[in-house]
């Protein structure tokens, strides 16, 4: 039998589900539903989705363009370790942002994660994630599921995590015990103890180890009238700076698992995948050219994959940048004409109901970030 | 939080308290103790033994290990003669003969818990963390050398020469990428004769020397600096754990693993980074570490970190600069820079939260409870109640140091380290030790070694059965610290 440890968390990936409505919500519940998938490292936009059209792109990086494209339309195509997400394009749920970043240039995994998950272009400004501020905007700061927080689904307001511990020959604390704790510690980890003693006992079955399990058992949870308005799967390990290649590589093993996890998400969610839309987040793409070691080293725009019912669904939205060196951020990275922020704020305002105006101010902190609104969703 | 526990793991129940803790805590960093653990989890006394000298590996031959355990698995992989079960069996097999880490995390565990020089293995700790490998690409066979014996031994010398043994050994390598990298005017590659492969470089560890290691983006490098260090870094390894290793090792002429420069894999030519010219070859590196080590960058970024992660998240301006100080001072001395660290952690009033796995070593160091298996009992697959394996353990805590993790390491701030499901396993696994691992029946002597408070012990006889009065102890402020 699988231990618990490995509840929530597979083959390189962990999962945060939070915004589970807080116990004795009157107001009627926000059907909507965002799913982040966080992938860390540096996805390759160009690897993902190549941009055969453009001439350039053959000269630059040959060997890492795959042999059997899927073709998107007569410009783009698709990795065929990403069939399945393929498939839902075609059936016109899902789409692809792509020469898109968050403004943040500087190539530092650790900033530039922080960036993308804090939606604050300072790196280490905020304690606080743009999805967990947009839960508490739309009302629903409730408890997370996870061992860490991640940052991105972090709100202002306290919010309590759960995650079943497994410790062989341990007793669970009684309420006598984490009282006198929380009594004796100062503040902040007396309210821990706190949350320790409110929770109610789980019973909670394990969770299959592979990534489709993990997404199903979140997408069930989220198809639920009182489940999780958000759910993070972070997927770690797209820096490929080596062994990238063209076709077996590493950076479309971890293609694969996005696209596992993506046909997870709709199988469990069943009929609330009409009210979801996922999307990927990543710190920044790849260099265009190839380097020493068939990878690629940091670079600067990348491509957005989003999936779900709510989406207008099956286009490459893009206005182009080119290949040519001088089209290039620094002469080396794709550039990003498109905010993906903007991209951000479309899915908040779609799912959770929330308008442009304050996700813009209070959420991204900026005023004039462009609305992207009608390109995904009218 | 006494002194002892703050930059060491506490009293062990044979240790005479001294009066002086300063003095003793700043002893333990001039002298490394012999390697010590126990042999058997149950064993009925509980003295440790020196650690058996067959399972200490040296560089050579874990080099070797990593490449017969490759041949091995592929010879079992590809065999036709043999069923899906056998080719289990035999690859778990291999696995124990050649991939050493178990052992590795053992003594590591171990030291802490039995060794005599807890301080000493505090700061080891910090740097094993400060210079992050995480378990990808085969590295976890080299792990074990660079916590033991590169970054053990490297703390009695000078800051820029352990940056340099770090930099230059086969775990850093291969995880941060290097051994890919190739100059791209280099011999290597223009004699290249595959015309489908490209050969050049690959940054990834000249970022992370400069970012992580040493000045830290507070020197406001350019991306052409990065790309010019990563020039410097080319020719500096090649695939360790190649089935082939030993032939491209004794065609490049390197006898010596931890100085494994291939030079027809060099970038010719000098290099400027950050306005500093250097010369081509082998000797670049040597000198460009040095002045990454010596910058005002790293010597701040660096007593600060030490600051945050011994006294407190917060740390006053007062404590940075006297380590910068003797840092300064003492060019980069380590034992003159963690003395410095120590004294400024003997005033300190403000609370600090240890990492869970800190807490949990010195609570087995001050309770004499065991919590992890002997070495006898790794092979013979020993199963006791407690969860003993240490990766187990590791991993329940959320800190293992073998695990695939990203090279900015653990947050050295004890605020990240807050959440109730933290907090819980730091009860569950008091719990589990009181059950199993027969701590210390005298709970006052314990009280007295953790050097509990008023307020704690006030705590601790509020409860009723003596298993809630030791988790009270272990979940107190003196042991596990606070924000």
């Amino acid at each position: 039998m699988l231990s618990r440890r490995n509840f929530l968390w597979s083959s390189g990936a962990s999962l945060a589900l939070s915004g589970f409505p807080v116990h004795g919500w009157t107001k009627e519940l926000p059907r909507g539903r965002v799913v982040v998938i966080v992938l860390e490292g540096g996805m390759d936009g160009l690897a993902a989705v190549p941009p055969l059209g453009d001439t350039d792109l053959h000269q630059m990086r040959g060997e890492l363009i795959t042999s059997a494209p899927i073709a998107l339309n007569p410009f783009f195509g698709l990795h065929p370790s990403l069939g399945g997400f393929g498939r839902m394009l075609h059936n016109g749920e899902a789409a692809i942002v792509h020469a898109t970043a968050f403004p943040y240039t500087k190539r530092s995994h650790f900033e530039g994660q922080n960036v993308v998950q804090s939606g604050n272009m300072v790196p280490f400004a905020s304690k606080s994630g743009w999805l967990g501020r947009a839960l508490e905007f739309a009302g629903l700061p409730g408890r997370a599921l996870s061992m860490d927080m991640p940052l991105i689904s972090r709100g202002e307001a306290d919010v309590d995590n759960y995650y079943p511990a497994s410790i062989r020959g341990s007793t669970k604390p009684s309420a006598t015990l984490t009282n006198l704790l929380s009594a004796y510690h100062s503040e902040q980890i007396s309210k821990v103890f706190d949350k320790i003693a409110a929770k109610n006992a789980l019973k909670e079955g394990p969770v299959a180890r592979d990534n489709v399990s993990l997404a199903k058992y979140a997408g069930a949870k989220m198809a639920l009238d009182e489940g999780p308005a958000a759910a993070v799967i972070t997927l770690g390990e797209f820096d490929t700076h080596a062994d990238q290649r063209a076709d077996n590589g590493r950076h479309h093993r971890q293609l694969s698992k996005v696209d596992d996890i993506l046909l997870g998400f709709k199988t469990g969610l069943k009929d609330r995948w009409k009210d979801t839309v996922i999307l990927t987040l990543t710190e920044f793409g790849r260099t265009v050219k190839v380097n020493g070691s068939t990878g690629t080293d940091h670079g600067y725009g990348s491509a957005g994959l989003l999936a779900g019912g709510l989406l207008k669904g099956g286009a490459v939205i893009s206005q182009w940048p080119g290949l040519r060196k001088k089209d290039l951020f620094e002469e080396r990275d794709l550039q990003s004409s498109i905010d993906y922020r903007s991209v951000c704020a479309a899915c908040l305002e779609k799912a959770y109901g929330l308008d442009h105006d304050l996700i813009a101010n209070n959420i991204f902190q900026s005023p004039r970030l462009p609305r992207f609104y009608n390109h995904l969703f009218v | 939080m006494r002194l002892m526990h703050r930059v060491g793991f506490g009293y062990n129940p044979n240790e005479t308290l001294d009066k002086d803790e300063v003095g003793q805590a700043i002893s333990q960093l001039e002298s490394p103790a012999p390697r010590v653990g126990l042999r058997k989890f149950n064993q009925m006394e509980k003295l440790p033994e020196p650690w058996p000298d067959e399972h200490i590996y040296d560089l050579q031959t874990r080099v070797k290990f990593a490449s017969d355990y490759r041949k091995e698995k592929e010879r079992i992989e590809e065999s036709l003669y043999l069923s899906k079960t056998d080719k289990s069996k035999l690859k778990n097999r291999n696995k124990r003969k050649h991939r050493i880490d178990f052992y590795d995390r053992l003594a590591f565990v171990h030291q802490a818990i039995y060794g005599a020089d807890p301080v000493r293995q505090r700061f080891i700790h910090f740097w094993i963390n400060h210079f992050t490998i995480g378990d990808t690409n085969g590295t976890r066979i080299y792990m074990g050398h660079l916590y033991q014996d590169v970054i053990g031994n490297g703390i009695d010398g000078y800051f820029n020469d352990l940056t340099y043994e770090v930099t230059r050994h086969p775990a850093m390598l291969t995880y941060l990428d290097n051994v890919y990298s190739v100059g791209e005017n280099s011999i290597r590659a223009k004699k290249n004769k595959n015309k489908n492969k490209q050969l050049g470089l690959n940054d990834n560890l000249a970022r992370e020397l400069m970012e992580l290691h040493t000045v830290s983006p507070l020197a406001a490098y350019s991306e052409e600096d990065i790309h010019n260090a990563a020039k410097i870094l080319a020719g500096w390894g090649d695939v360790f754990n190649h089935k082939e290793y030993a032939k491209h090792f004794r065609e490049a002429g390197i006898s010596d693993m931890n100085d494994a420069y291939f030079k027809r894999r060099a970038e010719p030519g000098t290099k400027i980074v950050m306005g500093v010219v250097y010369p081509s070859g082998k000797k670049a590196l040597r000198l460009f570490v040095n002045d990454l080590a010596r910058s005002k960058f790293t010597i701040d970024f660096l007593s600060r970190k030490l600051c945050v992660h011994f006294i407190t998240d917060t740390p006053d301006i007062e404590d940075i600069q006297y380590v910068a100080n003797s840092w300064r001072r003492s060019n980069g001395f380590l034992p003159a820079v963690h003395k410095a660290v120590i004294e400024r952690a003997a005033l300190a009033s403000s609370p600090k939260l240890q990492w869970p796995l800190t807490w949990a070593l010195a609570l087995a160091r001050v309770s004499g409870g065991t919590l992890f298996y002997g070495w006898e009992d790794v092979f013979q697959g020993v199963h006791t109640k407690g969860e003993s394996k240490v990766r187990k353990i590791m991993e329940e805590l959320g800190q293992n140091f073998w695990s695939r993790r990203q090279p900015d390491g653990f947050s050295v701030y004890g605020e990240d380290w807050i959440s109730s499901e933290h907090m819980e396993r730091r009860i569950l696994l008091s719990s589990m030790m009181f059950k199993h691992g027969k701590p210390d029946s005298n709970l006052d002597a314990m009280i007295a070694r953790a050097g509990a408070t008023e307020a704690t012990i006030k705590l601790i006889n509020q409860a009723k059965t003596k298993e809630e009065k030791f988790i009270l102890l272990a979940c107190s402020k003196d042991m596990m610290g606070d924000v």
